[in-house]
């Protein structure tokens, strides 16, 4: 067991409490996660703490937050990667509801604006639709992505511009362009590819360091770029 | 605030989903959730969705439907079970449709893999019947069932906590639910309501579930008289990650791994000779707590290793990327260089709320239904899964019975009179809401719970007894009494998580006591129930289901027989 | 706490800022030229020519050209999963020919 300082940043608008940092001493064992500390706050030392979580190990994407100036999840990161001191505070650049608790309905409504479904309008075979191995292996990647919001939180081009897409609605739509059963590519190309789409993306890569999943979020979206020109 | 909807679902899973995109056909829905539909627990299902396509090997629905049954240990209803298994292939091939990525085969047909308890021929060998999405199939099917829901025009309130499910003359009427972004009340008034709350995990300290699955529904309808049924059965998954508990999907034994003891062997050989580490989950936990029991845990501690060495590090790559991720992150251990270190963790409720094969909830053991309460998914019982839940079978579980429920409801709403939730219901809640920010006392949520789980992990897992069964009833009689001692910090009412933690504390220490009754008055051992003072199967005097019903002041035991059509009982052996 | 900068973001930066004032240099290059300006041609070719100048100006094309050319390997899907070690050769090279081509400028002071 050995004892770590969290230092929060906290915020409650109901009570008038504005941001600021608290500080939290927790023992935690080396194979503890980071949201284990602040359940034990939660539990035993202030129950006002407010945080998101689910499942507990990183298929949710419930607990995104900012840790040590990087936003992650509290579920994967573990005591034994932590130093003494650690920083926590909610995603950046997203409105805070209360503490590490942020308002991810606008995250969701960019991934609702690329028509998030697989379409295609052809006659439905009685049994299930070919696809080979190797098709499915060009959205193997894109499938993974839990909805974390790590990665749009993370993007500079992003804290610039609000209006900006981002790389999460981005890599859901090269999960559909990129799947060859689905018949709108074209469309969804078109949607994507306007003043707030597609063309802010810098390369920066900070959505791929902040990635829980290890996906190469950039690569996609730089595949999306190329597959748009030639689309015209 | 109120809202009328013909339809309101509760709980964004996969049964959920699937039954409001069938219920938005035929009128309004809602979908109340406490998280955001796509954090819900079925995106955590890993392994697959078990259905006799025949695309890898040759495969039947009957041979599908023995499994199942026996599995169940004789204990499901055999007719909702045929039903299930004769309608899996039409799902999973609808699923595709729209849009789940599943794993293909070279030929491009949904790929399949060996599962836990299902065989060819009937019980010859295994069979390759799952069908999967390398390792989180549970997020494939769970996203495209979300894109579809929203596509059909149901409307969401995420994040809304349920405080009552309101029950007036044998009639549901609706819900009252908590927005946790404001604090604000909300009413919903509907014609049909369906739970789809999911699973209970978080009664037992060590769990694969989520925080969130904790079951309030249930304990809801419980206190309003609706019976719970078989709530003895609750399955422990052999491989949870030791110490977390974090679920080893049972497909890594399918893709070839083994369970080692301390002394290197591959003991399943001698539990199960013809199908070894596949064995139904319940029988694969007893062997490796027996294992342990008789010193041979690694190095003679408690657990015994998982072995994934033998597997083509491609496959583990390409089928079971998510649980090597995990074993990296969570263990430090490389799966394809040293075996895991697993130990059973609590995984799935066999038992819940009674319903018929059409998601109708039932209010007792002679068929009667209640008017406008429907119930699918982990949470309801039809019971397909009896005694023992066969790997896969939880995935086809929601979607077939999420859709019969859907189409019920369909014909439900149409000659449905309009109703409304009575103001008495909704100051009740207010006022609950509003005693427990405001209550007095030295007890801390997080004591009481950690107390409850470790109690339930102790005396009510894998192996149980009457002393320990009753001392744990004692245990929440009392845990109980001391709730009424709980006081919060946090006073406000904007996204105050303390609040619900209390809200879900009360309603898990009903459950436990639930669960704890319905094991004592079971005397007999079968399936993942399992007795070490009544160790045998006694089908002459326990071939039956239990329901359990509040009746204000204690619990009534009551039971209901097993519909047997095919397959008579016979001894579990693999 | 800052966001946390790592080899993507700091290349953009890195790119961001010699871009910028690149475009200063240019801009008011073209305007020194113009007829309006009121500085004079002579002191204003001075300068310019001036080994620091000379030298600032190698570094700001250098590192952007480089960086540069990082993006469109990036772009065209050939760097896509190599940026870092991308960013490291461009790194490498850049303070290369960087003291190659001030070697020149610096010993014209003599």
């Amino acid at each position: 067991m050995k004892r770590y300082l969290f230092k929060i940043k906290r915020l409650d608008p109901e009570r008038k409490l504005s941001l600021r940092w608290e500080e939290f001493s927790v023992m935690m064992e080396q194979s503890e996660r980071l949201l284990d500390g602040l359940i034990k706050i939660k539990e035993f030392i202030d129950g006002s703490l407010a945080f998101r979580r689910s499942c507990g190990h990183g298929i949710c994407g419930s607990c995104a937050i900012k840790i040590n100036g990087k936003s992650a999840l509290a579920c994967q990161t573990l005591a034994r990667d932590l130093s003494g001191t650690v920083f926590i505070e909610p995603l950046p650049a997203m409105a805070v509801i209360k503490d590490l608790v942020v308002d991810m309905e606008p995250f969701f409504a960019k991934n609702e604006a690329v028509m998030p479904c697989l379409i295609n309008d052809e006659l439905l075979p009685d049994r299930e639709r070919l696809q080979s191995p190797e098709d499915q292996h060009k959205i193997l990647e894109a499938i993974t992505c839990i909805m974390c919001g790590c990665c749009t939180s993370s993007c500079p081009s992003y804290w610039a511009d609000k209006k900006y897409i981002g790389p999460a609605a981005i890599l859901k739509a090269a999960r559909f362009v990129l799947d060859s059963r689905d018949r709108a590519a074209d469309e969804r190309l078109e949607k994507i590819a306007d003043t707030h789409g597609l063309w802010r993306c810098h390369s920066i890569y900070n959505c791929v360091e902040a990635c829980p999943k290890g996906i190469d979020i950039t690569g996609h979206i730089s595949r999306l770029k190329r597959l748009a020109l030639k689309k015209g | 605030m109120i809202h009328t909807f013909d339809t309101l679902v509760i709980g964004s899973g996969l049964a959920g989903l699937r039954a409001a995109i069938e219920a938005s056909r035929h009128g309004s829905t809602a979908v109340i959730t406490k998280l955001y539909p796509t954090r819900s627990h079925s995106t955590a299902a890993q392994g697959g969705i078990s259905a006799a396509l025949g695309n890898e090997e040759p495969d039947s629905p009957e041979w599908h439907f023995y499994d199942t049954v026996k599995g169940s240990d004789f204990l499901a209803d055999q007719d909702a079970v045929e039903v299930m298994c004769n309608d899996a292939i039409r799902t999973v091939i609808e699923l595709e449709h729209i849009g789940v990525p599943f794993s293909r085969t070279p030929e491009g047909k949904i790929a399949q893999r060996r599962f836990g308890g299902h065989t060819r021929d009937f019980g010859a060998g295994p069979v390759r019947r799952a069908c999967y999405s390398a390792d989180r199939t549970g997020q494939a099917v769970m996203f495209a069932l979300c894109e579809q829901a929203e596509r059909q025009g149901a409307r969401f309130f995420n994040e809304f906590h349920v405080l009552d499910i309101v029950i007036e003359n044998g009639r549901c009427l609706g819900a009252i639910a908590l927005e946790i972004k404001t604090g604000d009340i909300h009413v919903f008034n509907s014609k049909a309501t369906l739970v789809a709350s999911g699973g209970y995990g978080m009664a037992f300290k060590t769990t694969s579930n989520a925080y969130a699955s904790t079951g309030e529904c249930l304990s809801m309808l419980f206190n309003r008289g609706i019976p719970l049924e078989d709530m003895e059965f609750f399955q422990f998954h052999p491989t949870g990650l030791y110490g977390l508990g974090i679920l080893v999907t049972e497909g890594a034994r399918g893709e070839g791994g083994i369970l080692v003891n301390g002394n290197g062997e591959r003991f399943m050989e001698r539990y199960a000779p013809s199908i070894k580490d596949l064995a139904p989950r319940d029988m694969v936990s007893r062997a490796i707590l027996t294992e342990i029991k008789a010193g041979r845990g690694i190095s003679g501690r408690d657990y015994v290793h998982l072995d994934l060495r033998g597997i083509d590090k491609k496959i583990l790559e390409e089928r079971l990327p998510e649980i090597v991720s995990f074993c990296k992150i969570y263990m430090g251990i490389d799966p394809s260089e040293k075996p895991v270190p697993v130990l059973p963790t609590a995984h799935y409720a066999m038992g819940g709320i009674p319903t018929d094969m059409d998601g109708r909830v039932m209010k007792d053991e002679n068929g009667g239904v209640v008017h406008g309460l429907f119930a699918a998914g982990e949470c309801a019982c039809v019971s397909v899964h009896g005694a023992n839940r066969l790997g896969c079978n939880s995935l086809l579980d929601t979607v077939v019975f999420g859709r019969r429920a859907g189409m019920a409801i369909g014909a439900h709403i149409r000659e449905a009179d309009k109703i409304e939730v009575s103001k008495d219901a909704v100051s009740d809640a207010m006022e609950g809401v509003r005693n427990m920010i405001e209550n007095k006392g030295e007890e801390r949520c997080g004591t009481l719970k950690e107390e409850l789980r470790k109690a339930m992990m102790e005396r009510c897992s894998v192996f149980r007894d009457k002393a320990g069964l009753k001392g744990l009833i004692d245990e929440i009689i009392v845990l109980k009494e001391r709730s009424s001692g709980l006081e919060i910090k946090d006073k406000g009412m904007r996204f105050n998580t303390e609040l619900l933690e209390v809200i879900e504390l009360r309603h898990l220490l009903n459950l436990g006591m639930v669960i704890a009754s319905s094991a004592l008055q079971r005397e007999e051992s079968r399936g993942a129930h399992f007795r070490d003072d009544f160790p045998l199967r006694d089908d002459a005097n326990w071939l039956k289901h239990s329901l359990l019903f509040w009746n204000g002041k204690g619990i009534d035991f009551r039971h209901k027989p097993v519909r047997i059509t095919r397959f008579q009982p016979e001894e579990r052996k693999y | 706490m800052r966001y946390k900068l790592h080899t993507g973001s700091t290349a953009w930066l890195i790119h961001r800022i010699t871009g910028v004032m690149l475009a200063l240099f240019i801009f008011f290059h073209f305007y020194a030229l113009s007829p309006k300006a009121p500085v004079r041609f002579e002191s204003l070719i001075t300068a310019m020519n001036h080994p620091v100048s000379s030298v600032l100006l190698l570094g700001l094309v250098i590192s952007h050209g480089l960086l540069g050319l990082r993006l469109m390997l990036i772009d065209m899907g050939a760097g896509a999963r190599i940026h870092k070690p991308l960013f490291w050769l461009a790194a490498l090279s850049g303070i290369l020919l960087f003291i190659l081509g001030s070697m020149p400028i610096i010993g014209g002071l003599k």
